[in-house]
């Protein structure tokens, strides 16, 4: 009887998971940015990113060390340039960097929309991105999408929030 | 308070834990499937193609057996599927560990404190299992007390 119970269990367990793959198909035609069915690989999307730009552009972000956290503190009190925070909004919510501004790769295209008089202001300043910690690509490729759109002068936090958060330097939330 | 309610209400809990926690990676997985795409890519086990769909359907897969276990709408099929969540997860994560992989768990979406090392993630990994077959158990020998009750005694 247990075993009937178990293997009962199971096919309940194996339709459940049916549906909702079958679900998950349907919402994410439904979500803006919808992730293709074929999944492509991180690299691949940083180089369809960049396809369009200028070698020398791609060096210069290939190359670039990037700013350290002690500039990045000197820049976030003197707001001397504009901040962008590339993480998952959620994550941005909970905590970044004082006067950053969400702009998640995730949802770059949607957010890019709100953001664009911002950043048509500042296509000859100079903006930093940062996502996660050195480890993490969003910060590059919304830096890769940023110089496509004729941002001039952006530049990486490499270390970004995690490195930020050790140092125990201020943080906003939202 | 009598022992099998003090027991009633420890399970209760730990039915309420399990599926709280299960709903709240869910969720956070479902926010960010592009990330938890590429955390499931990291373990380098399945073909490009089975990738997408995984990470589309798992996370609401993982919030219906979180809703399942809490609600107790069906809750031995949630109990189940948790389980066989946990035991695939751990497995892929012992066999990247092994190959030399560094693998974010993204079982809280990607580069979250609760996946801080590979130890922290097993260990808590491990506990989860070992409250959902608790539960699974309990909840099959309550069945089967109810289908052979146990033969009146003699007076």
């Amino acid at each position: 009887m247990l075993q009937k119970n178990i293997i009962r269990d199971a096919a309940g367990a194996c339709l459940l998971l049916t549906g909702c793959l079958i679900a998950g198909l349907l919402l994410n035609e439904m979500r803006p940015g919808a992730l293709p069915w074929i999944y492509s690989p991180l690299g691949a999307r940083l180089h369809q990113v960049t396809e369009e730009l200028s070698p020398s552009t791609i060096n210069s972000l290939a190359l670039d060390e990037g700013i350290d956290r002690d500039e990045m503190q000197k820049i976030s009190i003197d707001h001397g340039a504009l901040v962008i925070d590339a993480r998952p909004e959620k994550q941005y919510r909970s905590g970044h960097i004082p006067s950053a501004v969400s702009l998640p790769r995730d949802d770059f295209d949607q957010r890019y929309q709100v953001l664009q008089p911002v950043l048509q202001s500042h296509l000859d300043q100079r903006i930093i991105v940062y996502c996660s910690n050195f480890h993490c690509p969003d910060s590059q490729i919304v830096a890769a999408e940023l110089l496509k759109r004729g941002c001039q002068h952006v530049r990486l936090f490499r270390g970004g929030w995690d490195d930020w958060q050790t140092a125990g330097l201020p943080e906003e939330k939202e | 308070m009598s022992a099998i309610r003090f027991q009633q209400m420890v399970f209760w809990l730990g039915r309420l834990v399990l599926g709280t926690v299960f709903i709240y990676a869910a969720l956070l997985k479902i926010a960010s499937p592009r990330e938890f795409a590429d955390s499931i890519a990291a373990y380098q086990i399945l073909p490009f193609s089975a990738i997408n769909l995984l990470a589309l359907g798992l996370p609401l897969f993982e919030l219906a057996c979180g809703l399942l276990v809490v609600t107790g709408f069906y809750f031995r099929v949630g109990l189940l599927g948790i389980l066989a969540l946990l035991a695939v997860f751990i497995i892929a994560f012992v066999l990247a560990l092994l190959r030399g992989l560094s693998v974010d768990c993204g079982c809280f979406g990607a580069h979250s404190w609760f996946d801080a090392s590979p130890a922290v993630v097993l260990v808590r990994d491990g506990l989860l299992f070992g409250m959902a077959a608790l539960l699974y158990r309990h909840h099959l020998r309550g069945c089967r007390k109810a289908i052979i009750p146990s033969s009146p005694q003699s007076s």
